[in-house]
């Protein structure tokens, strides 16, 4: 049965992106068939940090559509972990990417679409590739598209940073999450600045969310520097937030 | 539990959601826990029948057949037969609200270009 993963956070640019991209690299580095599909259909990004300029095609939007189907959409892409690190026996990575063409990002907009159509893509796709883990890169926010991975999948990481407001967000977050009975909820702290105790706001952050986290991801002038530009944690292995994505990766595969 | 018409009824079309009787995904929270249990299941399993869903809730058929027909009835579950049970209905994102028709014209050229 393919473990469903949703990354989410309340507000944009806490990383959801580029932690969803390393974590699922490092999974089907270990052996594991894994696919990312980019839900973020205003704003897609994921496909950038594996290295495509343009999206590959057909894509999401094309399976919405009816033009395609969602096999046809899901790109295997193990080639971009296995250019940096050594693939277990077994291991894939797909990426069911959206459009990021203009025209198409504005038809999602004018026209909508079926969010039924997009969970039944979800599901066929986990029984068409038969999948270990399906990563689900979401939009930022409570809507239609995030509550619905809320509710199917079996793990929920939600990405903050040490902010007021990321705080706040979270909270509401975890409120509804509780609710929809997702099984298992990880925080993941981003961009923790060096002069922060990590015990400290690891002890914070179970008193007020009643939660664990699985991740402190430092935050680092190197990643920054990456600027999206690869998989970080497979071009450098040894750096603390990497280190810090394999812990999240290792949490998630206790479950 | 609210009622479906507390749910973005008529806000022009400004939360992007269509003005339905029926319950949205955000409406899922509000539900039953034995019907959320048995929602979320049919999404991630797809056609069921009433027997397979008395071996998931953990309760017997005639419990569980009770539980389908209560999903039915909010239109997130339709019945095909006697003994299969669908998915239906989960919802549609409409398009954005559209100031003056402005988007008409910039979604146009975009899809036209």
């Amino acid at each position: 049965m393919t473990t469903v993963i949703s990354i989410h956070s309340f507000r944009g640019g806490t990383g959801k992106s580029n932690t969803t991209a390393n974590v699922a690299a490092r999974l089907a580095a270990e052996g594991n068939r894994v696919a990312v599909i980019d839900t973020d259909i205003q704003s897609p990004g994921v496909h950038v940090i594996f290295g495509f300029e343009d999206t590959p095609e057909p894509t999401l939007n094309d399976y919405l559509w009816g033009r395609s189907s969602i096999a046809e959409a899901a790109h295997e892409i193990t080639d971009r972990v296995s250019m940096d690190m050594t693939v277990a026996d077994g291991g894939k990575l797909w990426l069911i990417p959206s459009s990021i063409k203009p025209g198409d990002i504005a038809r999602v907009l004018r026209e909508g679409y079926d969010v039924g159509t997009l969970n039944d893509g979800f599901r066929t796709a986990s029984k068409d590739l038969n999948l270990d883990y399906l990563l689900i890169d979401t939009h930022p926010g409570l809507n239609e598209e995030t509550l619905l991975s809320f509710t199917i999948s079996d793990v929920l990481l939600l990405l903050l940073r040490p902010d007021r407001q990321d705080f706040q967000g979270t909270a509401v977050t975890v409120d509804v999450a509780r609710r929809l009975d997702v099984p298992n909820l990880f925080l993941v702290l981003n961009k923790i600045p060096s002069n922060v105790d990590v015990d400290d706001l690891r002890e914070q952050m179970t008193a007020a969310y009643g939660a664990e986290t699985a991740g402190f991801l430092p935050l680092a002038e190197e990643v920054v520097e990456n600027a999206s530009g690869g998989l970080f944690s497979l071009t450098s292995p040894d750096h603390p937030w990497s280190k810090e994505i394999g812990k999240i990766v290792a949490r998630i595969q206790a479950n | 539990m609210s009622s479906p018409s507390d749910f973005g009824a008529s806000d022009s079309g400004a939360s992007g959601f269509e003005s339905e009787p029926m319950l949205g995904v955000a409406d899922w929270t509000e539900l039953p826990t034995d019907e959320r249990r048995c929602l979320r299941w049919m999404l991630r399993t797809g056609e069921v029948t009433t027997l397979q869903t008395s071996e998931e809730l953990g309760m017997d058929e005639d419990a569980s057949r009770v539980v389908l027909e209560a999903l039915v009835a909010r239109k997130l579950a339709v019945f095909i037969d006697e003994k299969i049970v669908y998915v239906g209905n989960v919802g549609r994102r409409t398009a954005r609200f559209k100031p003056g028709g402005m988007w008409d014209a910039l979604a146009d050229k975009l899809i036209d270009d």
